[in-house]
């Protein structure tokens, strides 16, 4: 089976599109079939191992209806035991990588990746290297030897295992090279990187998109200092490459921005910041960032297409059922309610729905809740021509701020409120309170040069919510309340929250503070971190 | 500005080159290897044009300036070509002699600008006349040595490459550099003042683009063969066309205008034209591609013969068989559908045990998309194809272990009925396009083919089975007819003895108080008469013993005619018999009887123990006294239907064949008075009944005879 760089070497585009971006031609049906026939497969390999019979019980369904009626959600806790242990002998197929997690929610999970999984996520992984360079079906722009930044995680993580597995399909140059990245910290490895890049350029950056949006700030003048040392700037192709930049900027008469240093094909990030610092980036770098719905658990489960617009899911990684917003509310509240799931045939435009997987290929987790709430956009794509239902992130179900059932506020709506009010700000953090009687909402703000008071800088942020969120505008329509309360943190309160975290030894999801619904212990270091100044 | 047919060849490749760096800027793909080709476009652009301007005594500008103008172009030209080879073939090593170009390069053009290169260039009455400095010799060596590096290259990537498809590529470009190298070698000879060179660079460069911005390239083969076949068809009819013309003028010369020759002689061209170019295909096949074109004819041959064979296995063997030595395969399989499932038919080539377990469910997705798509797959196609990433990994395994290079839809009247399987080509290389439709069009003639004979297959079948059935139904028919007789004669024996039974109970319970009144009286006779005479003793004992007598009978009677209600228990026939056995061993043995057991193990039967080892004494003791100077005693049990089946067989004097259906009725027997009371058989075959077993008797005079019951398992 020839990847990705035998199909370059043979000049076979059209091939190389087809196996890696085909699926967004698939009917619905044909869609639905290939979800079917590999559940199927997955039903048969957790009908013959130990943890498949504890979870699926000795009724061994027959259908997709079947699988749906008699097997039950499940959460992490149902695979701890086993997962915890890395106990091979119970899973259906053997691991070939165990993924690592501590996500949000702050329990450790370990994720057991089988070989054809991995093998998947890696095709998928270059399937967003194919969207970000495209500008029409079956158009892209990636050759071997492309360049990617290092940005993420390495292993166990899942982007770096992701990239480890892309790295297979296509021979791509990671700046720094893969083996060294992988072992450096992050700090370390992004001024490396960006050292190298210097002279090498950059194809692609993989990573966080706030990371480019603050290196794009510091260009402008308005972040920190530049992470380019001064000896860097002394090999003759850095100065011819500084030197082009600053033609291009005289004569775009404006000072010298990232995309005149490099000429970047694409960016890939996963997260909320991707869309919230879209326009950012594309302002410094020239390149949108393509968002992906991804987590430790189900690997890809969606992919923004070429157009940036809402995402297409996958069809061969995980089988997707749904959980309608008002039973995932009512199953947060009671555990034991037993909430109805769809198809993805069967879901409606304009809706929000929790998640839920089945792994494909061997993979563990069946039925498996993923708390992420997404909204289905539309059931096609119309502008592309995609016959597939179309989704944006919401929210994880568990961040979402019910404020006295008016209003459910997601971090991306604070965050683009926040961002749209102009405050000058480095760090926010938001939860609801009780004051009195009432819930309110918090924000704890760490501000970077502004000079607005205190006032001020809350009802710009209201003024901005109330505009974003309709269902935020109406409390203070109809109840004359205005929810939300401001508290200021001192400069570098987040950063030294940082610090402290990595020297307690925390884990790489655990460092930095949660956007939304902190603890209590979180906020009371953030406060104690704030008075030391 | 000086023109002649020459400078507007110039001019002509100027314009061509432009031109392709215009629609490459515009529609190439922004990859490395476009990228590269740009650069050397343009390095051909500058070339072109300075070689133009120079000899065009331009209006500004000298000679000697354009011809320095188009050396930096020459110059450049190798190096990027090589550069674009590189790129094209994804090698990344052995940058040095990029370098190297690149420091040459650049030294080169600081020379030529000081005039070392070139250092006269000018025109002469109409000439134009042109002489290079030291320096200018170093372009030959540098233009050897990377085109002769690309060339290297080229020719190493296509050993190893083992794509038809980027082979073909492979070729193209190694053709470019064919042309391109006969067009330099015109430098040094006379031709060299004619810009034979750069006409020739300029085919190369379509070439490469036609490489680059293709997707799919016409077989380099194909258009050699098809270039032969014209360019000699051309010269043929040219030769003859010429020829005649001439001879027809010179002999009709007067008599017919030459207008009218020449139109004659373009009618006939037209009539000719197709069948000559067939034989000449025919004829440049035969000559230069012999194997491939025999490898073909037997195909095509073999194709129409195809439907004549009925017989399904016949057929599949032959299309593998054939198939496999046209296209140069060792493996070749044929996968036939039924109802549920394809299944492997036959495979040449294949481990043998694939063909009875391989199947392929019909609603396997590479099935599915065969019968929507009906084309040719190939195995990569499987990795690509998005609507077969439902495939499981279990049946892509499986089909791996058939080393699948091809997938040929076998297809009539919208249904998918088999699938030809074809390996890799000994050669290692893949199907060429004229393989793939040389192959579909046999696909459809052997769907036709493999259609008639499954559906003659099926007749013949169907035929077959009738006979069978009519067989088994008259076999049946005489089974069951045997077995109403016996039924019928069962029904009578039991009805018989039950009618008997009944009888012989009556009777006996009206002879026993009788029989009872005469034993009292006895009694009371024996008590008042003290003293005996011996005589009247004797007579008394004699009264008293036939009384005994009757009593037996007569309980004998009431048992044989009455229902028992005698305790039922699961019993263990084997141990029975054992037990039984061992009761009359002696006597077995005191008559020269050898016993011969064969005793499978056997289920429990529910019957009374006692009334059961009655059954087999009684068998056992008659077999021994029909073997009064010895013999072979059989006793054979096994379970058959759900029954205990238990055989006791005697080599003794059997029994006469009026007598078989006699001897179980009660009082039939064959011994001398006195010694049997008949009752034995009877009692037998009363208790098989009871328990719901049956008896059968098969014997023959002076041979033996056998017992043969069965009785119901617990």
């Amino acid at each position: 089976m020839a990847n990705a760089t035998e199909l370059l070497r043979q000049g076979k585009r059209k091939e190389i599109w087809q196996k890696y971006c085909g699926f967004i031609d698939l009917s619905m049906d044909e869609f639905m079939k290939i979800q079917e026939q590999l559940l199927m497969e997955q039903v048969e390999l957790l009908s013959k191992c130990e943890l498949g019979r504890k979870i699926m019980g000795d009724k061994i369904p027959k259908s997709v209806e079947e699988f749906k009626e008699s097997v039950p959600l499940t959460t992490y806790d149902d695979y701890a035991p086993y997962l915890s242990e890395k106990r091979e002998d119970i899973l259906p197929e053997g691991s070939y990588m165990w993924c690592h997690t501590s996500g949000k929610t702050g329990q450790h999970k370990w994720v057991p990746y089988p070989k054809k999984m991995y093998k998947i996520l890696g095709e998928i992984f270059l399937t967003s290297l194919i969207f970000t360079t495209s500008k029409k079906r079956g158009d892209f722009l990636l050759n071997e030897g492309d360049n990617i930044l290092y940005g993420v995680a390495p292993p166990p993580y899942l982007s770096g295992i992701a990239y480890r597995a892309l790295a297979e399909e296509l021979n791509v140059d990671f700046i720094p090279p893969l083996e060294e990245a992988e072992r450096m910290d992050y700090v370390e490895r992004m001024k490396e990187g960006f050292k190298i890049s210097l002279i090498k350029g950059i194809d692609f950056f993989a990573g966080a998109s706030s990371v480019l949006a603050n290196i794009g700030q510091r260009f402008s003048g308005k972040g920190e200092k530049s992470m380019i040392s001064i000896s860097s700037l002394l090999h003759p192709l850095v100065m011819m490459r500084i030197a082009k930049a600053l033609i291009k900027s005289k004569i775009a008469r404006r000072g010298i921005l990232p995309k005149d240093i490099w000429r970047l094909k694409g960016i890939m990030s996963g997260g909320v910041d991707a869309e919230i610092y879209g326009k950012i980036i594309e302002h410094y770098w020239g390149v949108r960032p393509l968002e992906a719905y991804v987590s430790t658990e189900s690997g890809v489960v969606a992919m923004q297409l070429w157009d940036y617009g809402s995402m297409t899911f996958f069809p061969h990684l995980n089988f997707v059922e749904f959980i309608s917003e008002k039973d995932s509310i009512k199953s947060q509240k009671d555990p034991n309610y037993k909430p109805r799931t769809l198809f993805l045939n069967e879901v409606k435009p304009h809706q929000i729905y929790e998640v839920v997987i089945t792994n494909l290929h061997g993979g563990v987790f069946v039925r498996y809740k993923s708390d992420d709430l997404i909204k289905i956009i539309s059931l096609k794509n119309e502008k592309l021509g995609v016959d597939i239902p179309q989704m944006a992130f919401y929210s994880r179900a568990s961040e979402v701020i019910d404020l006295a059932s008016f209003a459910r506020l997601t971090e991306r709506a604070v965050w683009q409120a926040i961002e749209g009010s102009g405050i000058k700000y480095n760090e926010w953090a938001l939860r609801k309170e009780i004051e009195g009687k009432y819930p309110v909402l918090r924000l704890y703000l760490e501000l970077k040069g502004e000079e607005r008071g205190e006032e001020e800088i809350m009802d710009a942020v209201h003024e901005s919510l109330k505009k974003i969120d309709p269902d935020y505008n109406d409390i203070e329509k109809m109840m004359q309340f205005k929810p939300l309360r401001l508290t200021i943190l001192s400069p570098d309160t987040f950063q030294r929250y940082m610090l402290k975290k990595k020297e307690e030894g925390a884990d790489l999801g655990h460092i930095k503070s949660p956007h939304m619904n902190p603890s209590d212990k979180i906020i009371d270091d953030l406060l104690q971190l704030s008075k030391q100044k | 500005m000086f023109w002649n047919i020459f400078n507007i060849i110039r001019l002509g490749a100027f314009i061509s080159y432009s031109l392709l760096l215009s629609v490459v800027l515009w529609r190439g793909p922004r990859t490395r290897p476009v990228q590269a080709f740009i650069l050397y476009l343009i390095s051909m652009v500058i070339w072109s044009l300075g070689s133009f301007l120079m000899h065009a005594e331009p209006l500004f500008g000298t000679a000697l300036f354009w011809n320095k103008f188009m050396v930096a172009g020459i110059a450049a030209m190798p190096i990027l070509f090589y550069s674009f080879i590189r790129s094209f073939l994804g090698i990344k090593k052995q940058k040095k002699w990029l370098y190297l170009g690149a420091l040459f390069y650049i030294s080169f053009l600081a020379v030529n600008i000081m005039g070392y290169a070139m250092k006269e260039a000018y025109f002469s009455e109409g000439v134009f006349y042109y002489k290079m400095g030291i320096a200018g010799y170093l372009m030959a060596p540098g233009w050897f040595l990377f085109i002769g590096l690309a060339t290297f290259n080229l020719i190493q990537s296509h050993k190893k490459a083992r794509d038809s498809f980027y082979r073909n590529r492979l070729k193209y470009l190694l053709i470019g550099i064919l042309v391109m190298a006969t067009g330099l070698t015109t430098n040094f000879t006379k031709l060299g003042r004619h810009p034979l060179d750069i006409s020739l660079n300029t085919v190369n460069a379509f070439l490469i683009a036609y490489v680059i911005l293709r997707y799919k390239l016409l077989d380099i083969n194909i258009i050699i063969r098809k270039g032969f076949v014209y360019f000699t068809l051309t010269a043929i009819i040219a030769g003859v066309y010429l020829f005649t013309v001439f001879i027809l003028e010179r002999l009709l010369r007067g008599v017919v205008g030459i207008s009218l020759i020449a139109v004659l002689m373009a009618i006939g061209i037209a009539l000719i034209f197709q069948p000559l170019r067939d034989f000449l295909q025919r004829w440049i096949d035969r000559l230069f591609f012999r194997e491939k074109f025999d490898y073909y004819q037997i195909l095509r041959e073999f194709t129409q013969k195809m439907v004549t064979i009925l017989d399904l296995d016949n057929l599949a063997n032959s299309t593998v068989n054939t198939i496999s030595e046209t296209m140069q395969t060792d493996k070749v399989a044929i996968l036939l559908g039924n109802e549920e499932e394809f299944y492997l038919k036959t495979s040449l080539g294949l481990d043998k045990s694939l063909v009875p377990s391989f199947k392929l469910k019909k609603d396997n997705p590479l099935l599915v998309y065969m019968i929507k798509k009906r084309e040719i797959l190939t195995r990569d196609d499987i990795d690509i194809i998005p609507q077969l990433k439902g495939l499981w990994e279990s049946k892509i395994r499986e089909l791996e272990m058939l080393e699948a290079e091809l997938f040929i839809p076998l297809i009539t009247k919208d249904n998918l009925i088999g699938i030809i399987i074809l390996g890799k080509k000994l050669s290692e290389d893949n199907y060429s396009e004229e393989e793939h439709a040389l192959l579909s069009t046999v696909a459809q003639e052997a769907a036709v083919a493999f259609e008639n004979a499954k559906l003659y297959g099926e007749i013949e079948e169907a035929k077959i089975k009738l006979q069978n059935w009519g067989e088994e139904l008259e076999r049946k028919i005489k089974e069951k007819t045997e077995e109403l007789e016996r039924s019928q004669a069962l029904v009578l024996q039991s009805e018989k003895l039950a009618g008997l039974g009944q009888l012989a109970a009556g009777v006996a319970h009206e002879i026993r108080n009788p029989l009872g009144i005469i034993a009292t009286s006895m009694y009371y006779l024996n008590e008042i008469l003290p003293e005996k005479r011996k005589e009247v003793k004797k007579h008394f004992h004699i009264v008293e013993s036939e009384i005994d007598r009757c009593q037996t009978i007569i309980t004998n009677l009431l048992e044989f005619s009455r229902t028992s209600d005698k305790e039922v228990e699961p019993v263990d026939v084997n141990a029975l018999v054992n037990m039984t056995l061992s009761l009359v061993e002696k006597d077995l043995f005191g008559h020269d009887i050898r016993l011969i057991k064969k005793m499978e193990t056997v289920p429990k039967i529910k019957a009374n123990l006692d009334e059961m080892k009655q059954v087999f004494l009684n068998l056992i003791l008659n077999a021994t006294q029909a073997m009064p100077k010895g013999g072979e005693l059989r006793i054979i049990t096994s379970t058959h239907n759900n029954k205990v089946r238990i055989k006791v067989s005697d080599t003794g004097m059997g029994i006469f064949k009026e007598n078989l259906d006699k001897i179980f009725n009660p009082f039939f027997t064959t011994k001398e008075p006195g010694e049997g009371t008949g009752l034995g058989l009877a009692f037998v075959h009363t208790i098989i009944e009871r328990y719901g077993g049956n008896i059968r008797v098969e014997s023959e005079k002076e041979k033996g005879t056998t017992f043969t019951i069965e009785l119901p398992i617990l």
